[in-house]
C-alpha cells in the first residue's frame, strides 16, 4: 500500500474523522475537490490576508475617528466600512472566481472528464457553488467579530445587521450563479475573454451600487421602507439568481436532458417573487402605484416574457426518449406540467399564457374595487381614486397585444426557418426579438418623420404609421387616451388572429406520450442506489 | 498478440448502428457501423479529419449523434448515458489536469464523481496507482509531471471505477519509446483481463501489435475492418475474392534471378509473380504443406535460394492501400 493511501486510510481511525470522511462522501466531490484547490490558491490567500488588514485596520480607523469626534453611537459607520470592504471579496473576487472555475473546466478540457462521470450537470453546479459558498464563509468569518463589536458600540439594531448580511450573501450567491452561468456559454475563447470583461465590468458596477446603498443604509436607519426595499432586492437578487443557477445547469447537461422545464419553473418562481416583494413595497409607498400598476409591471413583464418566451420558441423541435421518460406517467400530471415540458409550442404558450394571466390579474386587481390607488393628476399632484373608465386600462392591453405579436412573429419564424439553424437557436430567437424590435422602431420613426416633414404633423397619421411601435403606443395612450382605442382595437384584432393560428400550431405539439423507463434501466439504478446506500454508512467509511 | 484468440460471447460491448454526425456542411461520421465483442482490442484508424475523435466522442456520451445509435454493453449512448458512463473509461487526447492539485486528490476526485465511497475508493485509489506504477508520484502535484506519467495517470482515472469498456484517443502520441512501451504493456494487460478497447492511434506498428482487429475510417465511412490480414485480402487489388487462402511468398536469390523466376512461373499454384532486387515475390497457397513442397523441389532442382518467407503486410501497407488519402 502507497504512503499516501496509507495516510487516507489512517484518517478514517478516528471517529471524528470516520464521520468527516462521511459527511465529505455526501458532499460534493467537486465541493471537496474546489475546497482543496482554493486553499492553495494564492488568490483566495491573498484575498483572505488583506481582508483581514482591512477590517483591522477600518477597526482601529472607525473607533479612532469615533473617539476623536466624541461619537456615542458610532456602530453605524463601523458597520458601513464592514460591510464596504465585505462587498469586494463577496461581490467581486467570489463571483470571478466562481466564472473563472467553470471557464477553466472548459480552457483546460477537464469538462469533457467531468461530463463523462457520473455527476449531472446539477451537481456540477451545486459544487461550484457549495465552493463559493464555503470560500464566502470563510471570509464571514473573518468580518463576523467586527460586526458583534459594531453592534456593541450601539447605532445599529439586529435587524439592520441581519438585512444587510442577508443582502451580502444572497447577492454574492447570486452574482456567483450569474457567473457559472456565463461561464456555460464559453466555449469559445474569445467568447470567454469577452463575457470575463463584460462581468467584471458589472460586477464594478455592482460593486459601486452597493457601497452606494450600504451608505444611504446608515443615513436612512431602520424605517419601513428600507425592510421593504431591502425585501425587494433580496426577491430579485434570490429569483435571478436561481434563475441563473437553472440556465447554467442546463448549458452543461448533455443535449438529450430536459433543458428547459426547471429553467421554465425558475422563471415562474422569479416572477412571482419579484412582483410580491415590489406589490408589498409599492402598497407600503404613498406614491404613483396607479402608474406603476397600469404601467410599470405591464411593460416590464410583457418585455421579459417576450425576451424569454422568444429563447423558448426558438428550442428545438421534438423530445428526446430521456425527456419522455420524465414527463408525469398521468394524464392529470401532463396537463399541469404541460407548459413546462420541453419544446417550443410549449414555450409559446407558457410564455403567452403567462402575459395574458398578470395582465388578467393586474386588471381584476385594478377592477376590483377592493383597492384604491393613488395616481398623479393632471396637474402632478398625488390623489386618490378608482379607476373607472375603460379606457384607462388600454395599456394594459397594448402591452398584451404587442408581446403577443412579437412572440408570434419570433414563433413562426423559428417554426419556418428554424430547421436550417443547426446551432445557437436560442440566440437566433433572441436576436431575432431585438432585430424585429429595432427594424419596427426605427421603420415606424422614419415614416413617422417623413410624414411629419411632407404633411405636417398629425397624430392620426402617427397613429397608422406607428402601429407597430410598442414604446410609441404606450406613451401615446397615456397622453391621448381614448382617442386611440380604434388604433388598439385593430392591433388587438389583428394579435388575436395570429395568436389563435400560432396556438392552433403550438397545441399539435402538447400531446406527448410518455415513454416508460426500460426493465434494464431500472434494474441497474435500483442495483446502483442499493450500493451507494450501503457504501454511505458512516460505519463502512 | 495480433494472434490472440478472441472470447466469442453473444452482445457486443460497443456496437455502433449507422453513425452519422454533421458539423455544419461537413459529414464528420457518415453511416458508420462497428462492433467491439467483449475483451477484444480494436484499433481505429484513419487520417487526420477521419472522424475518430467524433466517434469516440459519441461513444463516451460526449456528444450526439445526427442520425443512428452505439450502445456500450447494450445501453445506449443517447438514452441512456448514465448506465454508459459506468462501464466507460475514455482517455481523451488532452489531458485534463488540474491546477493545485496532487496525484492522489486527482484520483480521489474522479472516484467520488463516479460515486465510490469510504473504503471502497481507497482501495480504487491503491488499485490504480499499482496497475500505474505511480505509487512514488501520489503525493506529486498534477501539473510538475512528464507527458508520459500524465498519459499513466489519464489512463488511471479513466480505470478508477472499473469500467469494462475502455477507449483511448491517441494515448501514444508525444510519448517516448520507453513511456510507448509500458503504455503497451498496460493495454495489453488490460485486454487479458477481458476488458474491451477501442484505441485511435498514427503509430500503425504499435497498434498492430496490440489489437485483434482494426477498423479503418476515411471521411467519416468506414472503409475496411478486420484483421490485417483479412483487410489486405479484401482490399488488395491483385487478389480476388476466390484467391483468399493465398499469401505472399518471398524467394530470396543468390544469382540466376531471371531462370528461378521462370521455374517458378510454370509450377501450376504460383500466381502474380514478381521480381525486384534479387527478391521474387508471389502469392501461393496459404497452406503450410503446400509452401513446404514448393521449398523441397526448389533445393531438388538445385535453385540458388537463399531465404524463402511468408511476407506479412504491415498494418502501413495496409492502411496506405485502403485510404486514398481524402480530407473533408
Amino acid at each position: 500500500m502507497s504512503g499516501a493511501t496509507h495516510r487516507m486510510l489512517q484518517s478514517d481511525q478516528s471517529r471524528v474523522d470516520r464521520l468527516a470522511t462521511w459527511f465529505a462522501d455526501r458532499c460534493s466531490p467537486i465541493l471537496v475537490k474546489e475546497a482543496r484547490q482554493a486553499m492553495k490558491s494564492w488568490h483566495f490567500q491573498w484575498t483572505f490576508l488583506l481582508l483581514l488588514l482591512a477590517v483591522v485596520g477600518w477597526s482601529f480607523l472607525g473607533i479612532s475617528t469615533a473617539l476623536y469626534d466624541s461619537r456615542e453611537e458610532s456602530g453605524g459607520m463601523l458597520m458601513a466600512g464592514y460591510m464596504f470592504i465585505l462587498g469586494f471579496p463577496l461581490g467581486v473576487v467570489l463571483p470571478l472566481a466562481s466564472f473563472r472555475s467553470l471557464a477553466r473546466e472548459f480552457d483546460d478540457e477537464t469538462i469533457q472528464l467531468l461530463s463523462i462521470t457520473t455527476l449531472s450537470a446539477r451537481r456540477i453546479v451545486l459544487g461550484k457553488l457549495g465552493s463559493a459558498a464555503l470560500q464566502m464563509i470563510v471570509y464571514l468569518s473573518a468580518v463576523v467579530p467586527c460586526v458583534a463589536f459594531s453592534y456593541l458600540l450601539r447605532g445599529i439594531d439586529l435587524t439592520q445587521i441581519a438585512m444587510l448580511l442577508m443582502l451580502a450573501t444572497v447577492g454574492s450567491m447570486s452574482l456567483c450563479c450569474l457567473g457559472l452561468m456565463l461561464a456555460g456559454f464559453s466555449r469559445l475563447k474569445w467568447l470567454a475573454i469577452m463575457l470575463n470583461l463584460g462581468l467584471m465590468a458589472l460586477l464594478g458596477f455592482v460593486f459601486f451600487g452597493w457601497c452606494s446603498f450600504n451608505a444611504s443604509f446608515q443615513f436612512m436607519g431602520a424605517s419601513r421602507d428600507v425592510f421593504f426595499g431591502s425585501t425587494v432586492f433580496l426577491a430579485i437578487f434570490g429569483g435571478t439568481g436561481y434563475v441563473a443557477f437553472e440556465c447554467a445547469t442546463s448549458l452543461i447537461s448533455f443535449p438529450s436532458e430536459d433543458r428547459s422545464s426547471r429553467v421554465r419553473a425558475a422563471i415562474s418562481l422569479q416572477v412571482f417573487l419579484v412582483v410580491a416583494a415590489f406589490t408589498g413595497f409599492i402598497f407600503g409607498l404613498e406614491g404613483p402605484m396607479y402608474e406603476i400598476l397600469l404601467y410599470g409591471y405591464p411593460t416590464c413583464l410583457a418585455h421579459y416574457y417576450c425576451l424569454v418566451g422568444a429563447m423558448m420558441v426558438s428550442e428545438q423541435p421534438g423530445l428526446s426518449q430521456r425527456v419522455r421518460r420524465g414527463l408525469p406517467q398521468t394524464l392529470l400530471g401532463r396537463l399541469a406540467w404541460g407548459l413546462y415540458v420541453p419544446g417550443p409550442g410549449r414555450g409559446y404558450l407558457y410564455a403567452l399564457s403567462a402575459i395574458w394571466c398578470w395582465n388578467l390579474g393586474i386588471y381584476l386587481l385594478l377592477n376590483s374595487g377592493y383597492i384604491s390607488v393613488s395616481r398623479i393628476s393632471m396637474v402632478g399632484v398625488p390623489n386618490i381614486a378608482l379607476i373607472s373608465d375603460y379606457y384607462e386600462f388600454l395599456p394594459l392591453i397594448v402591452n398584451v397585444v404587442f408581446a403577443t405579436a412579437y412572440l408570434s412573429f419570433v414563433y413562426l419564424f423559428m417554426l419556418v426557418f428554424g430547421r436550417w439553424i443547426k446551432y445557437g437557436r436560442v440566440l437566433a430567437g433572441v436576436l431575432l426579438l431585438v432585430v424585429a424590435y429595432a427594424c419596427m422602431a426605427i421603420a415606424c420613426t422614419t415614416i413617422d418623420a417623413f410624414m411629419f416633414w411632407d404633411r405636417g404633423y398629425s397624430y392620426e397619421w402617427n397613429g397608422v404609421a406607428q402601429l407597430w411601435n410598442w414604446p410609441y403606443v404606450l406613451t401615446r395612450i397615456g397622453r391621448y387616451g381614448d382617442d386611440f382605442v380604434g388604433t388598439v382595437m385593430i392591433q388587438s384584432i389583428l394579435a388575436l388572429m395570429l395568436a389563435s393560428g400560432c396556438c392552433w400550431l403550438a397545441l399539435r405539439e402538447w400531446v406527448v406520450k410518455p415513454t416508460l423507463v426500460p426493465q434494464r434501466v431500472q434494474e441497474e439504478s435500483k442495483r446502483r442506489d442499493l450500493a451507494q446506500v450501503a457504501h454511505t454508512e458512516p460505519t463502512s467509511a | 498478440m495480433s494472434q490472440a484468440s478472441v472470447p466469442t460471447l453473444k452482445q457486443p460491448a460497443i456496437q455502433i448502428n449507422r453513425l452519422t454526425r454533421y458539423f455544419g456542411e461537413t459529414r464528420a461520421v457518415n453511416q458508420l457501423s462497428l462492433s467491439v465483442m467483449p475483451g477484444e482490442v480494436v484499433g481505429f484508424i484513419g487520417p487526420n479529419g477521419a472522424g475518430k475523435t467524433t466517434t469516440m466522442r459519441i461513444l463516451s456520451t460526449l456528444d450526439e449523434p445526427d442520425e443512428g445509435d452505439a450502445y456500450v454493453d447494450g445501453f445506449s449512448v443517447i438514452n441512456d448515458p448514465d448506465q454508459v458512463r459506468f462501464r466507460l473509461g475514455f482517455v481523451p487526447d488532452a489531458y485534463g489536469a488540474y491546477p493545485n492539485v496532487s496525484c492522489i486528490e486527482y484520483l480521489d476526485f474522479f472516484a467520488r464523481s463516479y460515486g465510490i465511497k469510504g473504503r471502497r475508493r481507497i482501495e480504487a485509489i491503491e488499485k490504480v496507482l499499482e496497475f500505474t506504477h505511480m505509487h512514488h508520484m501520489a503525493d506529486k502535484p498534477m501539473n510538475g509531471l512528464s507527458k508520459g506519467m500524465k498519459q499513466r495517470l489519464c489512463l488511471g482515472r479513466a480505470l478508477i471505477h472499473e469500467p469494462t469498456v475502455l477507449i483511448l484517443d491517441e494515448p501514444a502520441a508525444g510519448l517516448d519509446p520507453r513511456a510507448r512501451i509500458e503504455l503497451k504493456e498496460m493495454i495489453v494487460s488490460l485486454a487479458e483481463q477481458g476488458k474491451s478497447l477501442l484505441i485511435s492511434s498514427h503509430i500503425l506498428s504499435e497498434l498492430a501489435e496490440m489489437c485483434h482487429r482494426v477498423a479503418i475510417i476515411e471521411r467519416g465511412e468506414l472503409l475496411a475492418s478486420g484483421t490485417v490480414d483479412e483487410i489486405l485480402r479484401k482490399s488488395s487489388g491483385l487478389i480476388e475474392d476466390h484467391h483468399a487462402n493465398l499469401v505472399s511468398v518471398a524467394v530470396e536469390v543468390m544469382d540466376q534471378v531471371m531462370s528461378v523466376a521462370s521455374w517458378l512461373e510454370q509450377q501450376p499454384e504460383v500466381q502474380a509473380l514478381q521480381s525486384k532486387n534479387g527478391v521474387i515475390e508471389f502469392l501461393f497457397d496459404e497452406a503450410p504443406a503446400a509452401r513446404c513442397d514448393l521449398l523441397r523441389r526448389m533445393v531438388e532442382a538445385n535453385l540458388p535460394v537463399c531465404s524463402f518467407s511468408v511476407k506479412r503486410r504491415s498494418l502501413e501497407e495496409v492502411f496506405m492501400n485502403v485510404t486514398k488519402g481524402n480530407v473533408q
